[in-house]
């Protein structure tokens, strides 16, 4: 307590030298100072105000002897007052000086005092502009009604400048400088959480000058990012491309946000909620641009390499690459770019075979295009010429984008439709263990194969006990476990004596291992709804699995 | 139901009084019941703003309210509303009603101190406040928000202080319209009366800027169906205002020889040639006027021009600038203005000589020789 009263005497004095120094920010230093400090200056106007709520006038003057300098310099600063909450807890502040029957001369004075300030505040009798409100006032008309016309016409009257000057600047010349542009930019970031200015910042946000270097300030830039991402202002989606194909750090920042959304505090959403946050964030439809699908395509790759390709991860991006592609084929009216756009450095018929919707195949011919897709790999894996240790990652790279068919090929190996399961379990391999040199690839083709048939044989035996399951993922092949949980995993949701203890072996892991499971139980319900299947039982079997599993692993962290 | 009317009686004359000196008796009671009045008639606004018998009502009563001469003792305050009193009360108005209050009370320095504080502790969120109060010192702090956003914008409008600032015209224009509206709704006749007043009360320049605005703002997007919700942030937009909003406004203009004259005299010629293009009444009353008064101009043989018998009236710059506007514009009316030059021509006789016939120097300093439809 005693720390916090120390931090706001030392801090009142900053601000009030601050409040001094920014006089009612006329100048471009001052009003770029006022812009850096704003967020700050609230939180400390709050504290003050927790501080104030206690007190009367007497009580205040003794606490912050200073306090009506510092209050009144800031209810002039046009900069401050304009910005979030500011202008309500500068209001409350002077609300609790205001003496309720004053005794004397000074309380008296402070009243009028307050009173004018609050004046100044609300009404447009004082605002000192020339002549206005001369009409107004004939008509009987006050700042309710007043104000929010005169800022809606001054905005649209900006944003229509804006636009004009835009297409002015071929041929007739323009009537605003860039310096200007500029300055208005500066001038909006107080305003940004104020709908009735949203027009403004889509024309800014959307204004091309001349000049390939950036005319918007760039604390304007941030402080749209952070505004649209905290949800505080509903931008059009093409305002968002603009902003993040002309502001590098706040593409970076929206990704970054996506991601410790899905990851970290959503840690259990479905990847139907997955889908949902995805779309909200508009990147999918951003992403359609190749400039802003490349980064966002850069940040999953150092996702992937730091977490060493954890379920949860591929998912994000299994499921971000289902939005996007959703979204790339709804663009018809705008320019499509080529494909090769966004993988530039794959190969064009790798990317085509991926790109196939397993919706729009019947299920009968799903074995032969994963064949296909395995020719393809296998024939860029093994062939010399593209044998550089980067050429490989950015194909296992594509192939992760689509791993929905490494999820299916998991699937046709159980249900044993596959003529040739060599083919769908060296895309597995690959899919789990993509930097295989050609004897470790021979190695692991052939533990593989082993452990399927381990599996298979699984399906006859009964009773099944969780010794069995055991059995399986024991440590006789280290290299390719995470292969040999997925194939068990498909088991235990096919088979029905396999899932009836299906619980019991998933609690028995560890706490990695099991929510490695859980992710891929969650994925397999989600493709199996989205492509209609008719494995109706199973489906349901698993969503109930998976609420139970859930369930338990909360308690468990509980515990 | 009478209950409800007697209690918005009350809450009028209570809004009245607020900016009054009168306004010194009151107590904390007085500024907790006004305010009580003001949240409840709020809450009445919302559930009936869509039109309707109740609505109806309500306005009815607004209206009468109007007509009785108001109770302040010794000054008779007339019936028309009195700007310090603010304007009558309207049902729109109620929507808004606590802000007017507390605004007109904040703006009232004959308010004693313990009022004010009632009202002020009222504004703050620990306040003695039922939790349906809280909106009001939002909704103030909202306003100070938009005003504190007005004044940061204002500069990069680019207007100095000697040039008209469009932005605030086209707001007092939609502010006119938005009143007209109102008045026209209490009683037929109301608005005439208004823009009278106004007429005497401001000062020329300024009221015939705002006139033409309000004549040249577009009309409503669409047809108003009966599905399409007034605008509650904005009641003053275009598409609420109804598709002929300026209606009224231009009945008044061509009903009112001093107006139309001053129009029609000091407005910049191509503004008034837009006004012209778009309404076609004001169109032929311009035109009328504008040969009336060349009658007034002779030839003058020392200068070799024309000149006007009165200082104060049409100069011949002024004819031809118009007529020079009227040309330039979009058909119809170019093609009603060489139309008119033509037939005053002919009626002067129809000369080819200079100096002879105010109308035949005039088409010949506009090149406009020929008839339209000939050669």
């Amino acid at each position: 307590m005693a720390q916090d009263t120390l931090d706001t005497s030392l801090n009142f004095e900053f601000w009030l030298n601050k409040a001094v120094a920014w006089g009612q920010a006329t100048t471009l230093e001052s009003q770029q100072d006022v812009c850096l400090h704003l967020p700050q200056l609230q939180k400390f106007l709050q504290q003050i105000y927790e501080t104030l709520k206690h007190m009367d006038f007497h009580t205040a003057i003794q606490r912050f002897p200073l306090i009506g300098q510092l209050l009144g310099r800031l209810c002039w600063n046009p900069f401050v007052i304009g910005y979030d909450e500011n202008q309500k807890i500068l209001m409350w502040c002077l609300c609790c000086l205001y003496c309720s029957e004053p005794w004397n001369t000074i309380e008296l004075e402070v009243n009028i005092w307050i009173r004018s300030l609050l004046c100044h505040l609300l009404s447009s009798s004082k605002l000192g502009l020339n002549e206005v409100g001369t009409v107004s006032q004939a008509l009987g008309y006050t700042s309710p009604d007043y104000y929010p016309k005169l800022l809606k016409n001054m905005v649209l009257s900006l944003a229509n400048e804006l636009r004009v000057n835009h297409l002015n600047g071929f041929s007739i010349g323009k009537t605003i400088p860039d310096k200007q542009i500029k300055a208005m930019s500066l001038l909006c970031i107080p305003l940004l959480t104020l709908p009735d200015i949203l027009p403004l910042l889509e024309a800014l946000l959307t204004y091309q000058g001349d000049e390939s270097k950036e005319i918007l300030c760039s604390e304007f830039l941030e402080g749209v990012n952070e505004s649209f991402l905290q949800k505080k202002i509903a931008l059009s989606e093409s305002a968002v491309l603009s902003l993040w194909l002309r502001h590098l750090p706040s593409l970076e920042k929206a990704t970054l946000h996506l991601f410790e959304n899905l990851i970290s505090r959503h840690r259990n959403a479905s990847p139907e909620e997955m889908e949902c946050f995805i779309k909200d964030s508009l990147l999918p439809q951003a992403a359609c641009h190749p400039s802003i699908f490349r980064i966002v395509d850069e940040i999953f790759w150092n996702a992937l390499l730091e977490t060493n390709g954890t379920s949860e991860v591929l998912t994000v991006i299994q499921v971000f690459t289902r939005c996007f592609v959703q979204a790339f084929q709804k663009n018809n009216d705008q320019l499509k770019f080529p494909l090769k756009s966004y993988f530039p450095y794959t190969s064009p018929s790798l990317i085509m075979v991926l790109l196939q919707n397993p919706k729009d195949l019947p299920r009968g011919l799903w074995c032969q295009h994963l064949n296909h897709i395995s020719e393809i790999l296998k024939k860029i894996v093994e062939d010399q010429s593209t044998q550089s240790c980067r050429s490989l990652f950015e194909h296992w790279f594509l192939f992760i984008h689509f791993g929905e068919w490494a999820d299916i090929a998991a699937e046709e190996l159980l249900m044993l439709r596959a003529e040739s399961p060599a083919t769908l379990l060296w895309l597995l391999a690959f899919y789990y263990n993509p930097h295989d040199q050609n004897q470790q690839r021979t190695q692991t083709m052939v533990d593989a194969a082993e452990a399927h048939g381990h599996i298979m044989k699984l399906f006859g035996r009964t009773p099944l006990s969780v010794k069995d399951l055991q059995d399986v993922t024991d440590t006789r092949h280290p290299r390719i476990q995470r292969l040999i949980r997925h194939l068990l995993l498909n088991f235990l949701l096919l088979s029905p004596d396999g899932y009836k203890i299906a619980q019991e072996f998933i609690i028995t892991q560890t706490d990695e291992i099991a929510s490695e499971l859980l992710n891929l139980i969650a994925r397999i319900t989600y493709r199996w709804n989205r492509l209609g299947v008719e494995t109706q039982r199973p489906a349901k079997l698993a969503k109930d699995l998976l609420q139970e599993l859930q369930c338990y692993t909360m308690k468990s962290e509980f515990l | 139901m009478e209950v409800l009317l007697e209690q918005l009686e009350r809450f009028a004359e209570v809004l009245a009084v607020s900016r009054t000196r009168h306004a010194s008796s009151w107590g904390r009671v007085a500024v907790r019941r006004s305010l009580c009045w003001a949240r409840y008639l709020r809450h009445v606004h919302g559930r009936f703003r869509l039109r309707g018998p109740v609505r109806a009502a309500l306005e009815g009563r607004l209206r009468r309210l109007r007509l009785r001469p108001a109770p302040l003792g010794g000054d008779a305050a007339p019936a028309a509303p009195c700007p310090e009193s603010g304007p009558p009360l309207s049902f729109e108005g109620l929507g808004c009603g606590e802000q007017l209050l507390a605004l007109g009370l904040l703006e009232n320095a004959s308010l004693p101190s313990p009022a004010l504080h009632e009202l002020l502790q009222r504004l703050r969120p620990e306040g003695p406040a039922e939790p349906s109060e809280e909106g009001l010192g939002n909704r103030l702090a909202e306003l100070a928000r938009r005003r504190a956003a007005s004044q940061l914008l204002r500069p990069l409008l680019g207007s100095g202080p000697a040039q008209p600032d469009p932005v605030l015209r086209r707001t007092e224009a939609e502010l006119l319209l938005l009143r007209l509206r109102q008045e026209a709704e209490a009683e037929p006749g109301a608005e005439a009366l208004l823009l009278d007043r106004l007429w005497q009360q401001l000062p020329q320049p300024r009221w015939l800027a705002v006139v033409a605005e309000a004549l040249l703002l577009p009309p409503a997007p669409g047809p108003r169906g009966a599905a399409c919700a007034p605008d509650e942030d904005d009641p003053g937009s275009p598409s609420d205002l109804g598709p002929a909003p300026a209606a009224p406004l231009l009945a008044w203009l061509l009903s009112r020889p001093a107006p139309l004259a001053a129009l029609c005299r000091l407005l910049p010629a191509p503004l008034l040639a837009s006004l012209a293009g778009r309404h076609a009444d004001l169109a032929e009353a311009c035109l009328d006027l504008l040969w009336d008064w060349a009658g007034h101009l002779h030839f003058d043989l020392t200068k070799g021009a024309w000149v006007g018998s009165d200082p104060e009236g049409l100069t011949w710059e002024r004819l031809r600038d118009c007529f020079r506007c009227f040309c330039q514009a979009p058909a119809p009316l170019s093609l009603q203005a060489r139309i008119a030059l033509d037939s005053c021509r002919a009626r002067d006789g129809g000369f080819e000589a200079p100096g002879l016939s105010v109308w035949t120097d005039l088409e010949r300093e506009l090149g406009v020789e020929e008839p339209p439809g000939e050669g």
